[in-house]
C-alpha cells in the first residue's frame, strides 16, 4: 500500500505539471521506509503549528515545504506513516489543502494578461486537513479519521476512513479547482478501492464525510 | 581625449580652471571627475572636489580651494588619500606587499593663493600645492606612473560597482570549454562603467534627466547607483525609485545597498531612499498610493479602477493618475515629498503618472528617468520631454547632460542582439517590415553604424554594430552556431522532447547550474497549460521545474534546484545565459500586430550567452527561413529604407488593436465570409452587388478585373 500511496501521489503531480496546475512541486518520497512525505521537507510546521494562518502560509510556501504549489498559490501537502513491520499498516495521515490567504493578494496592477476571473471575486481562503491517527483516538471526541476546517482547534468532521492520495486529490480538484478538473480529467481516473472503514456507529449518527 | 565627468561640485571658479587645464592636453587619455567619488568620513560624507586616472600618469587627486584663505592642508590630503587607497587595497591585484602598486597622489590646488603656497610648500615638502598650471605639470611628469594594465581594475573600484561580480555561484568545472567553462570566464571580466553611464549616474540636473538605451545597456545598474551616490552625497534628500516589474523591487534594495555600502562604508539609511512600485495599496506602498494619501484624493486598486474604466480607458491605471492628477490641479499647495524621483522603465508607464511623479517632487523637481529604447518603437509613442513637462532638454558643451543615451550592450552579444532587431522590425521577412522607427537617427542612438548606402527612405542601407557598442567578448566564447539557433519542430511533442533532451545535456555534460536557464513562452494565456509538456518530461527525468511565480510581491523567479519556466512578461527584468523560447510560431501568425514581433524581441534579448528559439509548424519554418536571412548577412542589417507611403502602410496594417477595434473587425470579416458564401451557393450573384465591389477596389487600390 505504501508504494501505491506514493505512486497516487506521483502520478497526479505528473497530471499537475502537465495541464499547467502547478507552479513548483516536490517528488513524493519514501522516508525510513514507513513514511510518504515530499521530498526536501524540513520540521517547519510543527514549528508553525500555534502561529497565525499569514505566517504558516508564508513560511511553508517560502520554504518549499509542500507536494504541490498550485497555480493559484494553494499549498498541498500528503503525510503518510506506516508501521515498520512488513504488515505496513497505515498509522497516521495528514492531508493539508492551504489557500493563498487574503492580504497577500494583488493590490498591484497584475501583469497584462494575466488576469483570472478569481481576481474579480471576494474568496474568502480557508485551510483544510484530513488527518488520521489510528492509534489515538476518542469515540466521539476525535475520531480516527476527521477533517479540520479552518483554524479551529475543536473542529473535527468524522470522517468514515483514511483518505488515500487519489481521493483527496479528486476532492481538491472537484471542490476548489472545477474549471480545470472538467477541462483534464474525468472521474474515472480516481475511483480506487475503499478503504476499511474506521468510523465508528455513533460517529456515524453525526453530519459526517462519507464515501459510498 | 580626457572624459570629463561633473558630479555635484561646491567650487564652481577653481574647478572650472582644472577642467580647462585638462581640456588642453589634447593627446591626454584618461578620466577626470568632479564631485566624485563620495568618502565616508567621521564627520560624515564629503566627496572628492576632483580626481584624475589615466593609463599613462596614475591616480591623482585634488583639493581644491576656491578663493584666497587656505589654511594647511596636510590633514585633508592624507585623509582624502588614505581614504582611495584603503579601497583599492581591497581589490588583491592592484597591491603588493600591503601597498598599491599604482600610489594615489594628492595636491592642493589654489590658484588665487600664490604666496601661501610658496610658504606651505617650504613648511612641509611632503604635502604638495600648486597655484599655476605649470606647476601641475610638473606635479604629473614627477608623479606619472604608467598603469594601462590596471586601468579598467581602478576604474572598476573608483566605479565602486566592484561588488556587482560578487555573488557569482560557485562553478564545479571539471571540463574544459564546456559551457559552464565559458560562463566562468564571461563573469569574471571586469566591470567598470563607460563613460556615458558614468555620465548618467553621476552628473544630475536641478530639472528633468532622460536616460535611454537599449535592453541591456545597464540602465538599472546605472539608476541604482545613481541613487546611492545622490543619497551618500545628499543624505538629506528625500530620493524615490519606482519601476513596473516587480522583480526590480529587490533587485534595486540589493543593488543600492551594496554601491552604498562600496561608496560610504556604511549602509543606506532607507528612511531616505523609498523603493517603489508605481501603483501601491495599503499593504504595498507605491508612488500613487502615497500621493493620494498625502494629498487627500480619493485611492483606486486594481479592481476598483477597472471597474471605473473600463470601457473608456484602455488601461485603469492611466484613468487613475490622470483622475487624480485633475483633482489636485485645482489645489495650491499640494504635499510634495520627494527631493529626486527616478523611474525605470518610463516606457511601461502612461504619461499620467509621469506627470504625476513630476508634481510629487519638491522645488527644484529633479525627475530621472530611464527607458528602454526598444520598446516603443516610434519615438512618438514615448512622449517628448515638451509634451510631458513642457520642458527642452538640454546638453550644454560643460554642462551636465539632460539626454543620455547608453549605446553599448552589455547583456547580449552582437549576434544576439542584431537577431533580435531584424526579428522586432521584420527586416528580413518575407511579407516585408513590420514595424518601424520613425526617425532614421534612433538608428544611430542604438548603436548601429551605417556601413553602406543611407537611412533615407527608398535607399538601400546596411547597418552594423561595431565592436565599441557590441563588445567582442560577449560572443567570442562560442562558434555563432552555439549562439543562436532557431529551430522548426514537426509538432508540440517533437519541440518538448528536444528542449528537455537539451536541458539535461545543460546541466550534465554543459555543467551549467539550474539557474543559468530559462524557458520562456510567448502566449500568457497558454503558458501554464504548454509548458506542461516540457515540465512533465523533466520531471519524469528527475528534473524539477516551476512557472516563474506572479502573485506574491516575495516574488522568487528562480528556485533552488529547478528550471524556470516563464511567460513573456514576467521575463522581463531577467535574464539567463542559456534561454529557451517554446512555441515561437505564435509571434508569426497571420494576424500580424507588432505586439508579437516586440514579444520575440523581449524574449530574445534576454540572454546572455546562448539562445534556442524552437516552434514548430508552417509559421515556426517562416521565423527559421528569416533568420537564415539573417545568417547570410553576417548579422548585418541591409534592406531597402522604407518610403513614407509604406511606412504608413506598415503602421496602418500593424498598429496595436483594441479590443473594440478587433470586434469590429471581427464583425466585419464574417460579413464578407457570408457574402462569399452566398456568392458560392447562388444565393446571390455578381451582379447584385457589383457596385459595391467596384467602390470597394476603388477605396482598396485593387485593380479591377472587368
Amino acid at each position: 500500500m505504501i508504494r501505491n500511496f506514493r505512486n497516487e501521489i506521483e502520478q497526479f503531480t505528473i497530471k499537475c505539471i502537465e495541464y499547467g496546475l502547478c507552479l513548483h512541486q516536490n517528488k513524493p518520497i519514501i522516508r525510513n521506509n514507513s513514511i510518504i512525505v515530499w521530498a526536501g521537507e524540513t520540521g517547519i510546521t510543527s514549528a508553525l503549528k500555534n502561529s497565525r494562518y499569514l505566517e504558516k502560509y508564508e513560511e511553508t510556501r517560502n520554504s518549499q515545504n509542500y507536494n504541490l504549489l498550485m497555480a493559484d498559490g494553494a499549498l498541498i501537502q500528503l503525510r503518510y506513516l506506516f508501521s515498520h513491520d512488513r504488515r505496513k499498516v497505515l498509522i497516521k495521515h495528514s492531508l493539508s489543502f492551504l489557500p493563498k490567504p487574503t492580504g497577500i493578494s494583488l493590490q498591484e496592477i497584475p501583469e497584462e494578461e494575466e488576469i483570472e476571473e478569481s481576481a474579480f471575486v471576494d474568496i474568502i481562503p480557508i485551510p483544510l486537513r484530513f488527518d488520521y491517527d489510528g492509534e489515538s483516538h476518542a469515540d466521539m471526541e476525535h475520531p480516527k479519521s476527521h477533517l479540520h476546517i479552518g483554524e479551529f482547534r475543536n473542529c473535527r468532521i468524522p470522517v468514515c476512513s483514511p483518505i488515500r492520495p487519489i481521493t483527496f486529490f479528486h476532492f481538491i480538484l472537484r471542490s476548489f479547482y472545477y474549471k480545470d478538473f472538467n477541462e483534464n480529467f474525468d472521474d474515472g481516473f480516481f475511483i480506487r478501492d475503499r478503504i476499511e472503514k474506521t468510523i465508528t456507529s455513533s460517529e456515524a449518527k453525526l453530519l459526517h464525510i462519507n464515501i459510498v | 581625449m580626457i572624459e570629463i565627468i561633473s558630479g555635484s561640485f561646491k567650487k564652481p571658479v577653481v574647478a572650472n580652471d582644472l577642467k580647462q587645464y585638462f581640456k588642453n592636453k589634447e593627446n591626454l587619455e584618461g578620466r577626470l571627475w568632479f564631485g566624485y567619488p563620495v568618502i565616508g568620513g567621521i564627520e560624515g560624507a564629503t566627496t572628492i572636489d576632483a580626481l584624475f586616472v589615466s593609463p599613462a600618469y596614475g591616480i591623482f587627486l585634488f583639493d581644491l580651494i576656491e578663493g584666497n584663505k587656505i589654511d594647511d592642508r596636510s590633514e585633508i590630503q592624507d585623509q582624502l588619500i588614505n581614504h582611495i587607497t584603503a579601497r583599492l587595497l581591497k581589490k588583491k591585484e592592484l597591491a603588493r606587499r600591503g601597498k598599491l602598486k599604482v600610489e594615489v597622489n594628492a595636491i592642493t590646488y589654489a590658484p588665487a593663493c600664490r604666496t601661501k603656497v610658496q610658504e606651505f610648500e617650504q613648511e612641509n615638502p611632503y604635502y604638495s600645492y600648486a597655484a599655476t598650471r605649470e606647476e601641475l605639470d610638473i606635479f604629473l611628469e614627477k608623479n606619472s606612473k604608467d598603469c594601462k594594465g590596471l586601468y579598467p581594475l581602478i576604474l572598476s573600484v573608483i566605479d565602486a560597482i566592484t561588488s556587482l561580480g560578487k555573488g557569482h555561484k560557485r562553478r564545479e568545472i571539471k571540463k574544459k570549454d564546456s559551457k559552464g567553462d565559458k560562463l566562468r570566464e564571461l563573469e569574471k571580466s571586469i566591470n567598470h562603467l563607460d563613460f556615458q553611464q558614468e555620465k548618467a549616474v553621476i552628473e544630475t540636473s536641478d530639472s528633468v534627466q532622460r536616460i535611454r538605451g537599449l535592453a541591456g545597456s545597464g540602465k538599472t545598474i546605472v539608476l541604482a547607483l545613481k541613487v546611492a551616490y545622490l543619497h551618500s552625497s545628499n543624505p538629506n534628500w528625500d530620493i524615490a525609485v519606482t519601476f513596473k516589474s516587480r522583480s526590480l523591487k529587490q533587485q534595486f534594495k540589493d543593488l543600492i545597498t551594496k554601491f552604498t555600502i562600496e561608496q560610504k562604508g556604511e549602509e543606506p539609511d532607507f528612511n531616505k531612499i523609498s523603493i517603489l512600485n508605481a501603483w501601491g495599496g495599503v499593504s504595498n506602498p507605491g508612488i500613487y498610493y502615497q500621493f493620494c494619501t498625502e494629498n487627500g484624493v480619493q485611492f483606486y486598486d486594481f479592481n476598483s479602477a477597472k471597474r471605473l474604466f473600463y470601457k473608456d480607458i484602455p488601461i485603469p491605471f492611466d484613468g487613475i493618475c490622470q483622475k487624480a492628477l485633475d483633482e489636485t490641479s485645482e489645489m495650491s499647495e499640494l504635499n510634495t515629498i520627494y527631493d529626486v524621483i527616478l523611474i525605470d522603465e518610463a516606457q511601461d508607464f502612461p504619461d499620467s503618472f509621469m506627470k504625476l511623479c513630476f508634481s510629487f517632487l519638491k522645488v527644484p523637481k529633479r525627475l530621472v528617468y530611464a527607458y528602454d529604447e526598444l520598446q516603443k518603437l516610434n519615438e512618438e509613442s514615448m512622449s517628448t520631454p515638451k509634451d510631458l513637462f513642457d520642458f527642452d532638454l538640454r546638453n550644454p558643451e560643460d554642462g551636465t547632460r539632460q539626454d543620455i543615451i547608453l549605446k553599448k550592450c552589455y547583456r547580449n552579444s552582437r549576434p544576439i542582439l542584431v537577431t533580435a532587431h531584424a526579428m522586432g522590425f521584420g527586416v528580413y521577412r518575407e511579407e516585408g517590415l513590420v514595424q518601424f522607427f520613425d526617425n532614421p537617427i534612433l538608428w544611430e542612438e542604438i548603436g548601429y553604424d551605417v556601413v553602406e548606402g543611407r537611412l533615407k527612405p527608398g535607399y538601400r542601407v546596411k547597418l552594423e554594430r561595431p565592436d565599441k557598442y557590441s563588445p567582442k567578448f560577449l560572443e567570442s566564447h562560442s562558434d555563432l552556431d552555439d549562439i543562436i539557433q532557431f529551430r522548426a519542430f514537426g509538432d508540440k511533442q517533437e519541440q518538448a522532447q528536444w528542449i528537455a533532451d537539451q536541458i539535461k545535456c545543460n546541466l550534465s555534460e554543459d555543467e551549467l547550474q539550474f539557474g543559468d536557464i530559462m524557458v520562456i513562452h510567448p502566449n500568457p494565456r497558454t503558458t501554464k497549460s504548454q509548458v506542461g509538456i516540457v515540465r512533465k518530461i523533466l520531471f519524469e527525468n528527475g528534473i524539477s521545474s516551476h512557472i516563474a511565480g506572479h502573485d506574491t510581491p516575495a516574488d522568487i523567479f528562480y528556485y533552488n534546484r529547478s528550471i524556470a519556466f516563464t511567460q513573456i512578461h514576467r521575463a522581463k527584468g531577467n535574464e539567463a545565459p542559456m534561454v529557451y523560447i517554446m512555441d515561437t510560431q505564435f509571434c508569426n501568425n497571420r494576424d500580424l500586430s507588432f505586439g508579437k514581433r516586440n514579444i520575440l524581441f523581449t524574449a530574445i534579448s534576454r540572454s546572455k550567452a546562448w539562445i534556442r528559439v524552437c516552434g514548430y509548424g508552417d509559421a515556426m519554418k517562416q521565423l527559421v527561413k528569416e533568420f537564415d536571412r539573417i545568417k547570410k548577412n553576417d548579422f548585418t542589417l541591409d534592406f531597402t529604407y522604407p518610403t513614407k507611403e509604406q511606412m504608413e502602410r506598415i503602421n496602418v496594417i500593424h498598429r496595436e488593436k483594441t479590443k473594440d477595434e478587433k470586434k469590429k473587425i471581427k464583425q466585419v470579416k464574417q460579413s464578407f465570409t457570408d457574402i462569399m458564401e452566398s456568392i458560392q451557393s447562388g444565393e446571390i450573384q455578381r451582379e447584385d452587388i457589383k457596385p459595391f465591389y467596384m467602390e470597394l477596389n476603388k477605396m482598396l487600390g485593387i485593380k479591377e478585373y472587368d
